[in-house]
């Protein structure tokens, strides 16, 4: 019998193997990183499509019920608190409250609990102008955005003086960007009623920077700036903001005929 | 086999090109229509505030230098129209809106609607339109709103001349490496434009866009500001005459082209039966007092009031232009009691008073005293506060008068000269039809009343000064449905103004067509006037049509008047008489 050829029927060797293994999971890695990035993208851009979403359900929930909602609590199983309006249990984001109050405006994507989600299931926040008022005309009874009665009473005069958007937590205080802050605010401190937001990627576990904790920690005073790995100052962000300014709120109102 | 490849990823290439295209409008006219909206909203609440003295402006675009600076996205304070620059976003209230370049978007406000310079004011009513041209088309808009797009390289068009667009970092920004051909010319403006040089995206804001919005906010302040100050111009504490149970309403001018009418009051409105046939209402008689007031007749001579002291001999004359009444003549001391006051007094009757808005102005009248002995020079003298009393007939009749120094005191022996001098201009113009008043001149400056309504209840004005005040059977009457049958609610109107608005139907203004100023049975010449609901109406219809009617209460009888609720929706609401009566528009 012919002897086979022992070199021919040799296998790869270890090294040839190994070399395989290496190119192939350096592929798979590059293919995975790409794909999680594109989720993420995708992530991003589907919260930015929910907060927009939210942004025109709540003015819309404003035409129809000459008021903005108040923000649901994390008892309130997703309904503004108290339901019908009024004086909000709590009326700037915290961490007990403060979310969207998907079940008054009709928001669809939910949790088990009856919270609007972002993309990462992490509920989205939802803020309301409840402090003094400035500028008014006439009356300025409180709460104004939230009760029909008071904001008829007070007319389109009355402007907000609670809610303001910075670009940087440093330097802020609770009621303004400080009075000398490193960049401009985003906002005038008399024109924003209510502030949307998602937490992003890593959501409400504490681990962002000064500005995340900033849009937290129940005051009406809100950072919002492009996305920041951990690193820069005041560390990671990723939230994802909008806002609805006074204009937008009163130029519906008197479009639909419930103001003045 | 390679040709038909070629085919494929050339076509599959253009397909993919003009879907993005697609996709970036769409997402450009998002962001262009959330910019409009709050400008909307953003001019509509400035122009409600109290203290605004242009109302209806819209803010500057962001100077150019404020690019990359701390300043970024606040308007200027004035702007030389038409103005080109940035939306200021910041003083919108707005996130840096960008358009799918990730251009910030840019704003074009039109002459007359923003403040050219820091004491030009503006000029903005119902009947104001946009002065920009758009699209070859005059006056079409108020303001355009510009998404950029990619920055591109332009051959000339539109007047333009050819460039190369760059997008620097730092300012000033150039409108041309932003906007492209007529838009970078700034005179006239393009919303679209055949050809591959230009890439600029614009949503127009029309004058119909912002007006509902200015309207609403305008009858919002005429109700705070305007109508409690027409109950005070006539009332018993300034006017004897005037019954203390409520003031006196000046007669209104007949309605005719708010454009070429005099604003006079007409008394002959208010007769029973009026001439013309409707009853005391039409324009607000926002005339002035220097047209229309004179003198009824020859005043009489200086009278002393007080018994003591007497005139010994005086001489009236007019002072060139008959305007001016003068008497001058020698009063002698009280010579048992020297210590005594003298008071000298003229009066005076006044035509036309209650055809106007009208007040008294004190200072048109002087005294003046000196020895009479030799010439030496008049000293003037503090003179008393005029007082009046308001005539059936609508004029008006002034008493003035002045304490003489005592001759005693003043060594004078026992007899000095008087000077007593009355203008006509002591019945002056009342702050609400003067558009330099810092409080009222917007009124007037913008000229509201030429689509402003006004009506009186006849028993208010002078004609029936005899038999004073409205009742249950002869007020106004408004929105008569909701209760005036089973009691005196809103049948107890003494005067109401009703804020036309714009044409409903496009008709040129101003035309003397009443018609085309209001609506319902606000149009009608009766005593009823109603609210309904704002509404333009497309395809349905409504009994009552389109409404943009604004009724403005501007006093009643009673105390207050208390809220009413239809269907559970409140539709009046007044919390008392000092405080503004606002109505609201709900179904």
């Amino acid at each position: 019998m012919h002897m086979r050829d022992q070199r021919h029927e040799r296998g790869f060797t270890l090294t040839e193997l190994a070399v395989v293994f290496a190119i192939v999971s350096l592929l798979l890695a590059a293919g995975l990183y790409t794909l999680s990035a594109q989720t993420d993208q995708r992530n991003f851009e589907e919260t930015r499509q929910r907060i927009e979403a939210a942004r025109s359900l709540l003015l819309a929930f404003a035409v129809a019920n000459g008021r903005l909602p108040c923000p649901a609590t994390s008892t309130s199983a997703g309904d503004e608190a108290p339901a019908g309006g009024g004086t909000c249990t709590g009326a700037y984001p915290s961490g007990t409250g403060g979310f969207l109050p998907a079940r008054a405006i009709g928001f669809q994507i939910t949790d088990a609990g009856g919270y609007a989600v972002d993309a990462w299931g992490n509920r989205i926040r939802y803020a309301v102008s409840a402090g003094a008022l400035t500028g008014c005309a006439g009356t300025s009874s409180l709460p104004h955005f939230t009760s029909a009665t008071n904001l008829r009473l007070n007319g389109l005069t009355c402007q907000p003086n609670d809610l303001v958007v910075c670009r940087t937590a440093t330097g802020i205080t609770s009621t303004t960007c400080g009075a000398s802050p490193p960049q401009p605010p985003l906002t005038n401190q008399t024109t924003v009623v209510a502030v949307i937001f998602a937490t992003g990627k890593t959501g409400n576990q504490g681990t962002g920077g000064a500005d995340e904790a900033a849009n937290l920690n129940g005051d009406g005073v809100f950072v919002w700036h492009t996305p920041n790995p951990a690193g820069p100052t005041n560390g990671e962000f990723d939230h994802q903001m909008t806002w609805i300014t006074a204009g937008e709120l009163y130029g519906r109102l008197v479009a639909a005929g419930l103001l003045p | 086999m390679i040709v038909l490849v070629f085919a494929y990823v050339v076509t599959s290439r253009l397909n993919a090109a003009s879907r993005f295209v697609a996709v970036d409008r769409n997402q450009n006219a998002v962001m262009l229509a959330r910019a409009k909206l709050a400008l909307v909203g953003y001019v509509a609440q400035l122009a409600a505030q109290a203290g605004e003295a242009n109302p209806g402006r819209l803010p500057c675009p962001e100077p150019f230098g404020y690019y990359n600076t701390a300043n970024e996205g606040i308007a200027a304070a004035n702007c030389t129209l038409p103005a080109v620059g940035r939306l200021p976003w910041r003083t919108l209230g707005l996130d840096k809106l960008t358009d799918t370049a990730g251009e910030p978007l840019w704003y074009v406000v039109s002459p007359g609607w923003a403040l050219p310079n820091s004491t030009t004011p503006t000029v903005i009513n119902s009947d104001s339109q946009g002065q920009l041209t758009i699209d070859g088309a005059a006056n079409d808009s108020v303001a355009l709103i510009i998404a950029p797009g990619e920055r591109m390289t332009t051959a000339a068009c539109g007047g333009a001349a050819a460039w190369a667009q760059v997008r620097p970092v730092a300012g000033p920004l150039d409108v041309r490496n932003y906007l492209e051909c007529e838009n970078a010319v700034s005179a006239s403006f393009v919303t679209s434009r055949p050809g591959q040089t230009f890439n600029d995206q614009a949503v127009r804001v029309r004058a119909a866009d912002l007006m509902p919005s200015i309207e609403a906010a305008v009858a919002d302040r005429i109700q705070r500001e305007i109508a409690p100050a027409l109950r005070t111009v006539y009332t018993n504490s300034n006017y004897s005459g005037i019954p203390s149970s409520s003031p006196l309403y000046p007669y209104p001018a007949p309605f005719s082209n708010p454009g070429t009418s005099s604003y006079q009051g007409s008394a002959a409105l208010c007769q029973s039966p009026p001439d013309p046939s409707y009853p005391c209402q039409g324009l607000l008689p926002v005339n002035q007092a220097s047209s229309m007031v004179a003198y009824q007749s020859t005043p009489g001579n200086a009278v002393e009031t007080q018994g003591y002291g007497y005139i010994v001999s005086q001489t009236c004359s007019w002072e060139s232009t008959n305007d001016v009444r003068i008497c001058e003549g020698v009063y002698h001391e009280y010579t048992a009691e020297p210590w005594r006051p003298i008071v000298l007094r003229m009066t005076a009757t006044f035509t036309n008073m209650a055809m106007g808005l009208r007040a008294l102005d004190g200072a048109r009248f002087q005294a003046y005293a000196r020895d009479d002995s030799g010439t030496p020079p008049w000293s003037p003298i503090a003179t008393n506060a005029p007082s009046a009393t308001m005539n059936s007939d609508g004029s008006v009749t002034v008493r003035v008068s002045a304490t003489m120094p005592n001759i005693d005191a003043m060594s004078w022996d026992t007899q000095g000269e008087f000077r007593l001098r009355l203008e006509r201009a002591i019945i002056t113009d009342h702050p609400l039809v003067k558009s330099t008043d810092p409080t009222y001149g917007w009124f007037t400056r913008n000229q509201w009343q030429r689509v402003l309504y006004y009506a009186a209840a006849q028993k208010n004005t002078a004609y029936s000064l005899s038999s004073f005040g409205c009742g249950s059977t002869n007020c106004l009457r408004f929105n008569e449905g909701l209760g005036c049958g089973s009691g005196a609610n809103y049948c107890n109107i003494r005067a109401l103004m009703v804020l036309g608005g714009a044409s409903l139907s496009n008709a040129s203004r101003p035309n003397g067509n009443l018609s085309d100023y209001l609506e319902g049975d606000n149009e009608n010449g009766g005593t009823f006037y109603e609210q309904q609901r704002m509404r333009r109406l497309t395809n349905v219809t409504h009994p009552k049509g389109p409404w943009n009617d604004r009724v403005i209460l501007v006093d009643w009888t009673g105390t207050s008047l208390l809220l009413t609720t239809v269907n559970n929706h409140p539709q009046v609401v007044a919390d008392t008489s000092t405080s503004p009566v606002r109505t609201y528009y709900l179904p």
